[in-house]
């Protein structure tokens, strides 16, 4: 079967800051696309409601052999794309499952999600296109957004 | 035990009795066509070599062995494999299927904007559990003695079969949850019998979404309903017979159309009869895993005096693309 666990690209990864050598904290809940943290071993967790970001997920798992599963094992290598950061996101990536509207501001929500509702604290930024698609199976299309993300040193714990 | 050896299954011992060969010979654990073939050859071996005997005793061993009971139990006839590819594997293979990432987009921009670059994520695999087939058959030499007949052999043909049913089961339901998993897909009409606006409903479904259903598992008494089939609002008027000069001849002579809709109609008896399976090329739908093909082996226990057979096979079932699969149901 499929296998798309969200629809979450990237689109400017030059410009986006790719930090290396970080370790998953604990196994099944980091995957690519969903926001992440570092707590207080350094290691990468996911947010929960308005914390602090520290940018998002990313390790296509290569140095595994055949993954059966998205999610990272515990202590595996993972990079954290930070600073700023566009990127097409479906509605798997938001708390409530649905698409937010056009200019929605963003926050941290439970899960490493994104939510329309959160804390200043969470705030990460805001959807500034919604008029894109993509091909979803078996040959409809689902719609995405374009979410500007930001985020910067002061989210490093 | 022997001085002849007939074929695999029979041999005639120095007594001119009929015995069950060799162990090592009578490895008959397989399914289909093969294993009729066997026996049929050894049947043929016995009737040469008992033309050119004058022995009488070989004679009415042949009449007694050539008397079988009548066979009380129709043959059963695998069905899901039609909707699987099959892929043999061996003992130590890993059996990783790779998933698919339903990746791929193309974006309407301006003249200065840049491509947006697609990336793919994780490749991920399953492996599906494989489950295990035991068939064990285990005949005393008394009896095949006092049967006069290759009593045996008969034997093998039906746990053949029911280990054929008990991979269709866990077929079925593999197919069964695929079907279920995507909405639409199981199309329930009512009035107990086939008729031409619900098949022709799946056939338009499928088309739809670009995956069009070309070959269907059937029971052959459920595609007979097509003898009731209308034109329209013209009573007792079969459509097919607007058709071609071979279908005509097809509703005669077997009461049903093959290849209605470009079906190929595949007909078991085994196919439940108010459930019509149908999916596109298999390639486009599943796999069939066969770990390590049938491991068989035979024993003799001189103590009882019994032959002992038995086969063990690791099989599993994957679908990859359960929008390829559909469900006719017809309620009774």
């Amino acid at each position: 079967m499929a296998t798309t666990v969200g629809y979450f690209q990237i689109i400017n990864p030059q410009v986006a800051d790719w930090l290396g050598g970080l370790t998953a904290n604990a196994a099944d809940t980091l995957r690519n696309g969903l926001l992440a943290k570092l707590n207080s071993a350094g290691k990468l967790v996911v947010c929960s409601a308005d914390d602090r970001s520290s940018g998002i997920a990313w390790s296509n798992r290569t140095k595994v052999y055949a993954p059966t599963s998205a999610y990272l094992a515990a202590d595996e290598e993972v990079t954290l794309a930070t600073g700023h950061i566009r990127a097409l996101v479906d509605s798997s990536f938001f708390y409530t499952q649905t698409l937010p509207g056009f200019a929605a501001l963003l926050y941290t929500a439970a899960g490493g999600l994104m939510d329309t509702n959160g804390a200043a604290a969470g705030f990460v930024g805001k959807v500034i296109k919604t008029s894109e698609d993509v091909r979803d199976l078996p040959n409809t299309t689902k719609t995405v957004v374009m979410v500007e993300l930001e985020f910067d040193g002061r989210n490093m714990v | 035990m022997s001085d002849k050896t007939f074929g695999e299954l029979i041999v005639v011992g120095p007594d001119a009795h009929l015995h069950i060969a060799e162990p090592e010979s009578a490895k008959m654990a397989v399914y289909g066509s093969a294993n009729y073939q066997k026996s049929l050859d050894a049947i043929q071996e016995l009737v040469r070599a008992t033309m050119v005997s004058s022995d009488k005793s070989m004679h009415e061993m042949m009449g007694a062995s050539m008397r079988e009971p009548i066979n009380q139990l129709a043959k059963y006839k695998r069905w899901t494999d039609i909707f699987f590819t099959d892929w043999t594997l061996g003992e130590t293979e890993d059996n990783k299927i790779p998933l698919d990432d339903v990746l791929g987009s193309a974006f309407i921009s301006s003249t200065e904007g840049r491509p947006i670059y697609i990336t793919p994520g994780v490749q991920q695999y399953t492996r599906p559990n494989f489950f295990e087939i035991k068939t064990g058959v285990q005949v005393r030499w008394s009896t095949v003695r006092t049967a006069g007949w290759p009593i045996l052999q008969r034997l093998m043909e039906r746990t053949a079969d029911d280990a054929a049913r008990r991979l269709d089961v866990k077929g079925r339901a593999i197919l069964d949850a695929a079907i279920a998993s995507v909405s639409g897909h199981r199309t329930s009409v009512s009035g107990g019998k086939l008729t031409k606006a619900g098949l022709d409903t799946v056939i338009k479904a499928a088309a739809q979404i670009g995956f069009p259903v070309t070959r269907a598992a059937i029971n052959p008494a459920r595609l007979m309903d097509m003898t009731d089939w209308q034109n329209g609002g013209t009573a007792n008027y079969l459509p097919m017979f607007s058709g071609p000069d071979s279908t005509k001849e097809d509703v005669f002579r077997n009461l049903r159309v093959n290849f209605y809709g470009g079906i190929t109609f595949i007909e078991s008896i085994s196919v439940p009869i108010n459930s019509i399976y149908l999916s596109g090329d298999p390639a486009s739908v599943g796999y069939h895993q066969d770990h390590g093909g049938a491991q068989t082996a035979s024993d003799v226990d001189i103590d009882d005096g019994v032959d002992k057979h038995v086969s063990r096979e690791d099989h599993a079932f994957y679908i990859g693309n359960a929008c390829a699969l559909r469900e006719l149901f017809i309620q009774p």
